[in-house]
């Protein structure tokens, strides 16, 4: 018998509908996500009693930082900037690594600038930090 | 008579581009976004998180509060009011005071606010609590 035999014919997979989807799935990847890595910092609950944001002849022990709106602070009544407070921490904290250190907020102050000054203070050693209010 | 010159007329063939190559491209940079970030979860307030370089990486706790530039608090995804928010903490850490807070406080928030909620934290029973912060080069404001 005599077969005829079938031609074969290649046929190209149509990928346009594969390629839809495949710019779909990388506009999604590309809007939801980010590159943004974020880390934890310790705090510390205020202690719940009015404290003096000035240093008194009895509790000399307490860093009192005040941080005013202008991003300026108020360091045991010496005023300075971040690098002031920065060299201040250094040499007092190496005298006394466990010296106990009050940041004062007032109105305007953002937590931003809480920040900035609570990572001076962890960037130089320092651990006993409490967050309070300006009386 | 004139004679004309003929010419063959060259045969136009339809031809496809092929895209296999940019189908490979595509799924490298798929690639690339999938390893690279993470997927960001969707938040009903956005809340720029505060930079620093002193933060370390804790993983977050059982308790997340976010707190919104207009003073919008979020308690594991639900929107409280001051009082209400107080009774919530309260009602989470009745089960155990030693649960971690993670607090994601937007960089442009008052200070003030945030010693307020601390207070709050403080009444309602809570010990243990982190401020989330994101890596930066140089923080704002500095």
């Amino acid at each position: 018998m005599d077969f005829e035999r079938c031609r074969r014919q290649f046929q190209e997979i149509n990928l346009t509908a594969l390629i839809d989807i495949v710019f779909h799935l990388m506009v999604f990847v590309m809007l939801t996500t980010t590159f943004v890595v974020s880390e934890s910092m310790e705090l510390s609950l205020p202690s719940g009693k009015p404290s003096a944001t000035t240093a008194s002849g009895g509790a000399a022990q307490i860093m009192r930082i005040l941080i005013a709106q202008n991003g300026m602070l108020n360091v045991d009544n010496q005023q300075m900037n971040t690098d002031g407070l920065n060299s201040l921490l250094v040499s007092r904290l190496a005298a006394n690594p466990d010296e106990k250190i009050a940041i004062f907020t007032t109105p305007g102050v953002s937590v931003q600038q809480l920040v900035n000054v609570m990572d001076t203070v962890y960037l130089t050693g320092g651990r006993n930090v409490q967050v309070d209010k300006a009386q | 008579m004139r004679e004309g010159v003929e010419f063959t007329r060259t045969s136009r063939k339809l031809r496809a581009i092929s895209m296999v190559s940019l189908i490979d491209i595509v799924f490298v940079i798929i690639l690339f976004f999938i390893v690279g970030g993470h997927l960001e979860k969707f938040s009903i307030i956005p809340v720029e998180l505060p930079m620093a370089d002193s933060g370390q990486h804790l993983n977050e706790g059982p308790i997340v509060v976010m707190l919104g530039h207009y003073n919008e608090i979020l308690i594991n995804d639900d929107l409280f009011e001051g009082a209400k928010a107080q009774a919530e903490l309260k009602r989470q850490l009745e089960v155990n005071p030693e649960r971690v807070i993670t607090i994601k406080a937007d960089a442009k928030l008052e200070a003030n606010k945030l010693v307020d909620f601390l207070e709050m934290i403080r009444i309602a029973g809570g010990k243990n609590l982190s401020l989330v912060t994101q890596v930066g080069d140089m923080p704002v404001g500095r």
